[in-house]
């Protein structure tokens, strides 16, 4: 998108969220409901936004990318941790007195379908959030020039949205978001249930209402292609942490965190020529109801093996501490006790080769 | 692309529509599969890729469908073949993996008895040998303590496990052609990056004639050697993955290029293709991209472009091929 805010001189952020916690408890029995136990969604995330800028967040499923979008909307409080939304404490806020930060917050969800009410016109729909926060003024006129800002037809404002395609009703759910003027959206797998040739049209069209309108998005999505394409900064999480954030470039070029490497290396890269060399991860993600101690990544973690010179062996401060937090220059943080460094992407993706997946693949070759 | 092993001739699968009217959702398919290649068949969503191979296969469960043309699987043309035999060969010669893998596994039965039930079902084995035949797929698809995963029930696997168990049942039989569609879809990226390398391993290893069917051509080109590009129904460009990746004849393959952001470098602006795909029931005359195409000329609104190709394996539909190659980094120019 146009222009780096990230890169001038620091702004104070739009939104801030310092220690974010979610936990939902797990509950057995019906008559008397017990906790049995507890899912960690969040466990102490920060993250910040400044005005006009494209925060991207990546993960695979049940890493908390979702959670996080929805503790920061305030569609949820959150165990722990503050919220801030320009220098205003919004964490406790309920009721009433959400409705302010409601009209400066607003989210785009995934499925176009699910989220626009089949029984009501498109009109209706995008005049919606006008109509909730009693705004006044020419409705008929807002809702014209709210369509023709996505790109749709003005003329359509009486049509029902399963006679819209679906990119068109995804522009649908944009406008509607518009229609408070609001300073950020939280845009959560915006373009994932959409046709590869439609995903581009409603990314330009982020890109242009970011550049006219000096929107601020908070971008979820698993795509790292697409946050590449979108983001100005990029936090990547891992069950419930963000592992590292980093400005675009710095972490696509030189991930330091093992699991945004492997994340990078993982994404098909789409040409024809010789393939890139990749890291295969052992394993899929723990659940985070039974997180694993230490670094929750170490069961997973190339660069552990590659410390401690055996593939079945993990040093013991991965095994056993939380990883500190280390300033990595730049802007950028990793959640790491031996981040990235020289030729180690390389030699994870031989590793990886030769160590990991090799059992696997040496029997099915057979 | 030696050595086909199933070879479709002119597929034409025409679908009723409530209220009359035809949707042709195949309407025009040629193509060959080969042993020991990967097929990715690309397409958006109502391309025609899925129903292809539903109606290839028997599977497409739509009262009053029209199928047409030949498909010689092994020199036999599964469209004229009795269902008996079909039902057969489905499962023992050709196998199956979808999207979502828990649908292809019964939820109240453990993991190895439906793999040993479908090793059963095509080899007269015992119980016991069929018992230990599905260990021995499971660790073929690298999962791990393939003893105790057998015994175990789909809820305890994990969404990648399940979609090796399921791809462990559909080889089990060693079958000599595996459809897959959409395998990778429900799955999170690195486990992604695991079953593509799977598959190009079952290639490798056993020679297997792979269909990949995906939305995504960057998804397809890291396991494929061929290449159809589908639209409408019909296969618009089709050749070896560096044919078709690297020289891009059809302005539907160059838009599909130039619209999804790349893996390994920041582009200012994507370039999308304007509009959205046609209905099937309602396909517009002439070349069915029309509408979209940047690149039109009037015979493209009136006469359906025939395939033509370089008198190899790159083959192409379109009245206005484009000719230069994809600029370095193989993007469309603006």
């Amino acid at each position: 998108m146009t222009g780096d805010p990230s890169a001038g001189a620091p702004v104070a952020p739009l939104l801030e969220a310092t220690g974010l916690t979610m936990r939902f408890p797990i509950t057995r029995g019906a008559l008397l409901r017990r906790t049995v136990g507890h899912v960690r969604a969040l466990a102490g995330v920060d993250l910040h936004i400044g005005p006009g800028e494209t925060l991207g967040l990546v993960g695979e499923s049940g890493c908390g990318k979702s959670t996080a979008a929805r503790v920061v909307t305030r569609l949820l409080e959150p165990t722990a941790g503050t919220v801030r939304f320009d220098g205003r404490d919004v964490t406790r806020l309920s009721g009433r007195r959400l409705a302010p930060l409601r009209r400066e917050m607003q989210v785009v969800f995934q499925d176009p379908y699910a989220s626009l009410n089949p029984r009501r016109t498109a009109g209706r729909i995008i005049a919606a959030p006008l109509d909730v926060h009693r705004v006044a003024g020419d409705r008929r006129g807002r809702v014209e020039e709210l369509m023709a800002q996505v790109g749709l037809d003005p003329a359509d404002h009486g049509r029902y949205p399963h006679e819209f395609s679906g990119g068109q009703r995804q522009r649908i759910a944009i406008a509607r978001a518009l229609a408070l003027r609001p300073r950020l959206i939280v845009c959560d797998e915006p373009v994932s249930a959409l046709d590869v040739s439609i995903q581009a049209q409603v990314l330009n069209l982020l890109a242009d209402l970011q550049r006219d309108l000096g929107l601020a998005y908070l971008f979820i999505s698993h795509d790292l292609a697409v946050v590449r394409h979108v983001a100005h900064r990029v936090a990547v999480m891992y069950l419930g942490h963000v592992v590292e954030a980093a400005p675009r470039d710095a972490l696509y070029d030189d991930p330091r965190h093992p699991y945004t490497a492997a994340l990078i290396s993982a994404v098909p890269a789409g040409a024809a020529g010789p393939r890139r060399s990749r890291i295969v991860l052992r394993g899929d993600v723990p659940s985070p109801a039974a997180p694993p101690a230490g670094c929750p990544f170490h069961p997973r973690c190339p660069k552990a093996r590659l410390v401690s010179g055996a593939p079945d062996r993990v040093p013991d401060e991965c095994r056993t501490l939380p990883p500190p937090e280390v300033p990595a220059g730049e802007g950028r943080t990793v959640r790491c006790w031996h981040p990235l460094a020289g030729d180690d992407v390389a030699r994870m993706a031989d590793a990886s080769v030769t160590g990991a997946g090799a059992p696997a693949l040496a029997a099915a070759s057979r | 692309m030696s050595d086909p092993l199933l070879e479709v001739r002119d597929l034409r699968v025409h679908l009723p529509v409530a209220g009359g009217g035809v949707a042709r959702a195949v309407d025009g398919a040629s193509f060959r599969v080969s042993r020991g290649r990967v097929l990715g068949v690309v397409g958006e969503s109502g391309s025609g890729k899925s129903v292809t191979f539903l109606a290839l296969t028997g599977l497409l469960a739509v009262r009053g469908a029209r199928v047409s043309g030949r498909a010689l699987f092994a020199g036999e043309d599964l469209l004229t073949m009795a269902p008996d035999r079909l039902r057969r060969l489905r499962g023992d010669r050709i196998g199956m993996v979808f999207q979502d893998p828990a649908t292809a596994l019964n939820p109240m039965h453990r993991v190895g008895d439906q793999i040993a039930e479908a090793v059963r079902a095509h080899r007269r084995v015992g119980r016991r040998e069929a018992g230990r035949h599905a260990e021995e797929a499971l660790r073929r698809v690298g999962v791990p303590a393939p003893e105790q995963r057998a015994r175990q029930y789909p809820h305890e696997f994990s969404g990648g496990m399940r979609q090796r168990a399921a791809i462990a049942m559909a080889l089990a039989p060693d079958p000599d052609l595996l459809i897959a569609d959409e395998p990778t879809t429900a799955l999170d990226v690195t486990v992604q990056a695991q079953i593509l390398e799977l598959l190009d391993e079952i290639r490798r290893g056993a020679g297997t004639a792979v269909v990949l069917i995906s939305h995504s051509l960057p998804t397809v080109a890291e396991v494929a050697q061929d290449v159809m590009v589908m639209y409408a129904g019909r296969p618009v460009e089709t050749g070896s993955c560096a044919e078709v990746l690297g020289r891009p004849r059809h302005p539907y393959t160059r838009a599909l290029l130039g619209a999804a952001p790349p893996a390994d470098r920041r582009v200012d602006r994507l370039q999308p293709v304007e509009g959205a795909p046609p209905s099937p029931a309602d396909l517009p005359p002439g070349c069915a991209f029309h509408p979209r195409c940047p690149d039109r000329v009037a015979a493209c609104t009136s006469e359906r472009p025939e395939p033509a190709g370089d008198g190899g394996t790159h083959t192409w539909a379109c009245h206005v091929p484009a000719v230069a190659p994809l600029p370095a980094g193989g993007r469309v120019a603006a």
